[in-house]
Order: structure tokens, then C-alpha cells, then sequence
């Protein structure tokens, strides 16, 4: 029998494999990627959430992962662009590298 | 104090037409979740619910194994195209997961913009900066170890609580989910609606500003 439970712990490992990938990566895409697979597991956690209580949260558990998407596209949209910016002006793509604030 | 009113009205009329009649908050499931000890071991206090979801377990063990695969995945293989089709991978498999769930707009929106915009956007932009790619660069920097572990620790954090709440059944979808997304996006959560068109408007211009070469000599 499938509960809540299963749904939320599958969330939480999604989660954990994109918090790893997000501290230990050295490209800054890859860091972005692993940025989108967090909102992903939040996302689930949501929707997984909205069927625990008989109430009138269901709605929200539903429409709030449409919001985290738009925001997360939006933030996709100028994380690269900073990097775009970034490998024009200096040919970086590790964040180990760029740690200089001018020059 | 009348829009006030208004607003409270038209919150509570969003979400009216969703619940059964008749369900109060003396349900069963409600007293049993809300009587018991907050702290038992797991699976010793089962609180079912009238009519539970059933979600065949097959379907839902081989999409969290393509989910989670392709999410270890996209954070080892080096070469990072790679990693960003694996990446399409694991929307793919969310995607399942929301039909799973019984919410098919969110499963089409999931796969039209993570997988077919979002994920796209990432291949281009991984195409436009990958001159200095090489086979034998570290992939990952130096704080391995201690990363996985602090991953390792938020999920025992998580997944410890999330096991010693009281186990409920996930319980049938109240209507339809689609039409209550409709109703609420235009009545309840109006301003969030409008204010997601301003971010995106704000995304699109910050984006092209930042990313605009400048031609002046």
C-alpha cells in the first residue's frame, strides 16, 4: 500500500542527491541542475502532502508547485545568463575559479 | 473592512465547491491523527482514511527508481551534457509521479516546461560554454566528503521524521483537480497569479540584460 509516506521519503532522497550535487560540483550548470532537482522534490513533497488532511489545504498542495515551476524557470533564465556572462568576459566556467569580485 | 470581507468570501467559496458534503472535522481520520502520541514507532498506528488513492505499487517503485537514478546521475557523470539528459530524465519521471498522484495538469506543465524549456535552456547554455571541457579535470571540488555527509544527514534528519509520523493513506482527490487550480487561480489566489507574470516579465528583461554583449569599442 502506497501512503503519503513513500511519496514524501522519495522527496527528501531527490532532495538530498540535489543538495550534494549543489555543494560539491565545480561547473556552475552543473550546480543549476542540481538546483532544479531540490525544487523538484519539493514540488513532489507538495503535492504528495496535499492528501494527507480532508481539508481545504488540498488546493494549495496542488496549485503552489505551478508557481515554484514559473519561479524556477525564471531562475534558470538568469542563472544562465550569469554564467553566460561570466565565461564571456573571463572564459570561467568553475566556480572554483571565479573568485575574484573585479578585475 | 468590506474588502476584507470580499476577500474572505472569496476565499472561502474557492475551496466550497471541493469538499464533500457533509465531512466535518470529526472525521476519523482527523480525531485518530490528532489523538494519538506525536512519537510512536512507525507503522504501529495506522489511520485509514473512507476511500484511499490506490497507487499500484509497481508503477510507483519503478518511477521513484528512474527518478533516483537518473538524479545520481546528473551529480557524477563528468561529461556534462550527459548529466543534462539525465536530467530530462528525472523530470520525466516526476512527471509520472504527478499522474501517479492524480494531478495531470501539473504532470503536462511539468513536462512542457521543466523537460521541454528549462531543460533545453540548460543544454544551450552548457553548448555555449564548453570550450574548456577536458577528460581529466576534477568534476567535483574539494568538499566531497564533507557534502556527502551533510546530505547524508539532512535525509536521516527528514526521513527520520517523516517516518515517525502517524502513517495515513493517501485519501481519493476531492473533485477535480484541474477545475479547483481554475477556480482558485482567479478567486483566492489572484494576486499570486499576477505577481508570477511580473517575475517572469522581470526574469525575461534581467536576462537579456544580463546576457546582452556590449558592443560599444
Amino acid at each position: 500500500m502506497i501512503t503519503v509516506t513513500h511519496y514524501v521519503v522519495l522527496s527528501g532522497i531527490v532532495f538530498a542527491i540535489g543538495a550534494y550535487g549543489a555543494l560539491t560540483r565545480r561547473n556552475a550548470i552543473s550546480v543549476l541542475m542540481s538546483i532544479e532537482l531540490m525544487f523538484n522534490a519539493a514540488n513532489l513533497s507538495f503535492v504528495a502532502f496535499s492528501y494527507r488532511w480532508k481539508e481545504a489545504s488540498f488546493i494549495s498542495g496542488q496549485l503552489f508547485p505551478l508557481f515554484v515551476i514559473a519561479v524556477a524557470a525564471s531562475e534558470v533564465a538568469v542563472g544562465l545568463a550569469l554564467v553566460l556572462a561570466l565565461y564571456r568576459t573571463r572564459r570561467i566556467v568553475n566556480l572554483d575559479e571565479a573568485n575574484q569580485m573585479s578585475g | 473592512m468590506s474588502a476584507h470581507w470580499v476577500f474572505h468570501n472569496l476565499w472561502i467559496s474557492s475551496f466550497k465547491s471541493l469538499v464533500p458534503k457533509g465531512e466535518a472535522s470529526s472525521s476519523p481520520e482527523y480525531r485518530i491523527c490528532f489523538e494519538q502520541k506525536l512519537f510512536q514507532f512507525p507503522n504501529l498506528q495506522i489511520s485509514q482514511s473512507q476511500n484511499p488513492l490506490m497507487i499500484s505499487p509497481i508503477a510507483f517503485y519503478i518511477l521513484s527508481a528512474v527518478i533516483i537514478g537518473c538524479a545520481l546521475l546528473v551529480v557524477s557523470v563528468r561529461n556534462i551534457f550527459h548529466a543534462g539528459l539525465f536530467l530530462i530524465g528525472a523530470f520525466l519521471g516526476v512527471a509520472g509521479i504527478y499522474v501517479s498522484l492524480q494531478n495531470f495538469f501539473l504532470a503536462a506543465a511539468q513536462l512542457l516546461i521543466y523537460s521541454g524549456a528549462i531543460a533545453v535552456l540548460i543544454l544551450f547554455g552548457i553548448m555555449m560554454t564548453e570550450a574548456h571541457w577536458s577528460r581529466e579535470a576534477p568534476t567535483h571540488n574539494t568538499l566531497r566528503s564533507l557534502s556527502f555527509a551533510a546530505a547524508a544527514g539532512l535525509l536521516g534528519i527528514l526521513a527520520f521524521a517523516y517516518i515517525r509520523t502517524p502513517v495515513t493513506f493517501l485519501s481519493s482527490h476531492r473533485g477535480d483537480v484541474l477545475r479547483g487550480i481554475g477556480a482558485s487561480l482567479m478567486r483566492a489566489y489572484m494576486i499570486p497569479f499576477e505577481i508570477i507574470s511580473l517575475i517572469l516579465l522581470a526574469a525575461l528583461i534581467g536576462a537579456i540584460a544580463i546576457a546582452k554583449e556590449d558592443k560599444r569599442a
